[in-house]
């Protein structure tokens, strides 16, 4: 497979970023990046399961171990590689998909690690950094979709979440989507001339207040409205008719089910990079009822995305990552529940640039510890960025005067899972 | 000679460690043994008086349920939905009905006359199998969702199953139709926060006459991830089906499900309940909601009366190393078990030494 940016004319060193920098904060150097990717229509799914999908219950199953559980491990699509009884649907998709399995993160705690996890861990620059999602939206280019770059779609409330973008600026933040439903102004509909008449007025009130002042509130504001306005072009990605019922089946009924054919579709309209987001996968109690509860919301929707996106070529230019904050305790609790665990876990990545049916990493016997090939969030920020054409290793955000590394200049990528 | 029990009065007998957590705990018809298994796949036999251990036999996966027969026999249960009849003293089972459920399998019940187990599991299906062979005898089929629990009734024509919805259905076992359905909505806890419901029919017991049934579980439950809630039953009448009480426990620390209760002869009702940080043994008069006794102690898995009465046996957690987020110090090796007898009389004095004759 060839990426846009691999040829030795685009590569760009450190010292010559460093002569290039500008005083513009949250720029990007090598522009050219961005050009070349876009006929590769380079596009990223993430799927987060916020608190820790158990690598026990899923992608490394040990049973008969000290710590391994009740369930029973079940052959896979790949000859050899087995998951957990709990992944049905996944386990005949697992020669689409490549698994580490050798996941050693530092932070046992949320407060810490979603942030750190979700930006990368990165070097302590003086800056807060970008999550993956604003960090593509920056570097990619944005396409001619029209569509908002950086889609979130989460149970709950909607909104703009400038915050994601961290240094770049709040232009790159986060649009969310409440339960993956349009915001309020388009579901109504809106009279276009008074509409633009509206944009003007904001647009000139935007202006004036910017005079004097830091360009990132602005940009916040401004990136926020043009994102809803984008969308209010766009009613039809919403527009539930359209769904047949043996798509609403494949995928569930269930939240993460809905939000990932809503995902497919923001996807297919051309959104860069789109995140789902599933809350309460933290089962510090009755780790093993719950998961035979959990993970059929993410095993059969997950398994009819990765089918979908086969049939339809997206395979191709969508890289999909699915994972967590961290691993659960191999430990069995009190209330038989599993806690944090950051020092061996495991995560599933697939599609673009992403190699088919490998497994990398393994962990010891009883799954308290990492055995072979050790591997950082910083590697998987490598690894997605390769995976769309980036090389991190050439390319640098502009802030202040600093050539800032896009990525952990003491890791690369996860090689093995490579294409 | 003792003629009642007296639970106020519960002591501890004696107590027996294991290397891994048990998740259930059975006295043998005798009273003289325990058996126990939980998540090293094997059952286990504690000789009460001396503490002599022995292994009857052992499955696949985690032990989830294990019931003692008449004429020497056992009955054991996996999480992988198999089913084991045992001689004891004979190491390789008697019968064995592999996979008798999709997934695990956790209700398990005797009939009172020894000759009938019914099985219920992920599946939603009741199943009935002959003790003596493990043939199947009947399949029940009416609810919805996971079967958690499962009794016979005293006279051993009824049995009733509880599952993850809350409900309790009421079998005819000469017909093997649905009689009714019990509610028990508070032991399942909804809430559109949550990713998956919470709690169930996780335990079922009749009384020694039959006319009360006794449901347990986990009401109020606040989140899907921690579970905390409040360790419940609900005692129903069994002639009218009507709810009569709903006790809890007292200390607001236990925080977990009630996972197993059981009847004393004089009608006082036996839960033991599980928590983030501890749980307990309880005693509720028949009518309060209140408990009178409690024995504290870690979290329990499973509480059993001998048959005599006299006594009770805890399957607690024990925690072995440290615990919680990461690693921790020291060796890394999974958490334990105590089996906990107490009696429930008043503790013997112990006996006084020989006064020492003084020289003159």
């Amino acid at each position: 497979m060839s990426y846009a940016c691999g040829g030795h004319d685009h590569a760009i060193s450190r010292r010559h970023a460093l002569g290039l920098l500008a005083g513009a904060a949250g720029g990007l150097l090598a522009p050219n990046v961005a050009r070349a990717l876009r006929s590769k229509q380079r596009q990223v799914l993430m799927i987060w399961l916020d608190g820790g999908m158990s690598q026990l219950e899923s992608w490394d199953p040990k049973p008969g171990g000290d710590f391994g559980g009740p369930f029973r491990a079940i052959p896979s699509s790949v000859p050899g590689v087995h998951v957990s009884e709990l992944l049905p649907f996944t386990a005949k998709r697992v020669h689409q998909l490549a698994i580490v399995r050798s996941m050693q993160t530092k932070d046992n705690s949320h407060s810490v690690g979603v942030g750190r996890i979700q930006r990368g861990d990165p070097v302590n620059r003086g800056v807060e950094y970008p999550y993956m999602g604003s960090a593509i939206a920056k570097l990619l280019d944005k396409g001619d979709s029209g569509l908002p770059p950086y889609v979130l779609i989460k149970p709950g409330s909607s909104g703009f979440l400038a915050s994601d973008a961290g240094f770049l600026g709040g232009r790159y933040g986060a649009l969310a989507l409440g339960d993956g439903r349009p915001p309020v102004h388009i579901q109504g509909g809106v009279d276009a001339e008074l509409e633009d008449a509206r944009q003007a007025l904001r647009r000139s009130a935007d202006a004036r207040y910017r005079q004097g002042r830091g360009d990132a509130d602005v940009d916040a504001w401004e990136g926020c409205y043009d994102s809803a306005l984008k969308l209010m072009r766009r009613k039809e990605l919403f527009d539930e008719t359209t769904v047949t019922r043996s798509e609403r089946e494949r995928y569930g009924s269930h939240p993460l089910g809905r939000h990932l054919l809503q995902a497919r579709r923001l996807l297919e309209a051309g959104v860069l990079f789109v995140k789902v987001s599933s809350y309460h996968w933290d089962t510090h109690a009755d780790n093993f009822a719950m998961h035979q509860e959990l993970m059929p919301q993410i095993d059969r929707p997950f398994a009819a995305l990765i089918d979908d996106l086969e049939q339809r070529g997206m395979l191709d230019h969508v890289v999909v990552l699915l994972m967590s904050e961290f691993g659960r305790t191999p430990k069995i609790n009190q209330r038989w529940g599993r806690d944090h665990w950051p020092e061996a876990w495991s995560l599933a990545l697939a599609g673009a640039g992403i190699k088919r049916g490998v497994v990398t990493g393994k962990t010891t016997p009883d799954g308290s510890a990492v055995a072979e090939n050790p591997y950082d969030i910083g590697h998987v920020f490598h690894t997605v960025f390769r995976a769309v054409g980036i090389k991190p290793e050439e390319t640098f955000y502009k802030h202040n005067g600093q050539a800032l590394a896009i990525a952990r200049d003491d890791m690369g990528p996860i090689q093995e899972v490579l294409a | 000679m003792r003629s009642a029990a007296d639970p106020s009065k519960a002591w501890e007998i004696k107590s027996f460690k294991h290397d891994r957590i048990l998740s259930t705990c059975k006295f043998d018809p005798s009273g003289e043994a325990l058996f126990a298994g939980g998540f090293d796949g094997r059952i286990y036999r504690w000789a009460t008086e001396t503490g002599e251990r022995s292994v009857v036999g052992s499955h696949v996966t985690w032990i989830s349920a294990i019931q003692p027969g008449p004429a020497k026999r056992l009955y054991s249960a996996d999480y992988q939905g198999n089913v084991k009849g045992w001689e004891l003293g004979t190491p390789e089972a008697a019968w064995t009905i592999e996979r008798a459920h999709q997934g695990w399998l956790k209700a398990f019940a005797l009939s009172p006359d020894g000759s009938l187990l019914a099985t219920g599991a992920r599946d939603g299906v009741v199943r009935i199998w002959r003790t003596a062979d493990g043939a199947p005898v009947k399949e029940l089929k009416g609810h919805a969702r996971d079967i958690y629990s499962a009794a016979f009734h005293p006279d051993g024509r009824s049995l009733v199953s509880g599952d993850y919805d809350g409900k309790i259905l009421h079998w005819d076992l000469a017909s093997g139709t649905l009689v009714r359905t019990l509610d028990a909505p508070g032991l399942v806890t909804r809430d559109p926060d949550f990713l998956c419901d919470v709690g169930g029919v996780r335990a079922l017991a009749f009384d020694g006459k039959g006319g009360r049934l006794a449901a347990s579980g986990l009401r109020d439950a606040k989140s899907n991830t921690f579970c905390p809630g409040a360790p419940s039953a609900i005692v129903f009448d069994w002639e009218t089906g009507k709810a009569l009480t709903t006790v809890k426990a007292k200390d607001e620390k236990i925080d977990g499900g009630m996972t197993a209760v059981r009847f004393l002869a004089d009608g006082t009702l036996v839960g033991c309940a599980e928590g983030q940080s501890s749980g307990a043994i309880s005693f509720w008069k028949p009518g309060e909601a209140e408990p009178f006794h409690t024995i504290g102690g870690q979290s329990l898995y499973e509480v059993d009366v001998r048959p005599d009465g006299m006594a009770l046996a805890g399957a607690f957690f024990a925690p072995i190393g440290s615990g919680g987020n990461g690693r921790g110090k020291g060796d890394y090796v999974p958490n334990g078990g105590t089996l906990r007898l107490f009696g429930l009389y008043e503790k013997p004095a112990a006996p006084k030494a020989p006064a020492k004759k003084k020289t003159p």
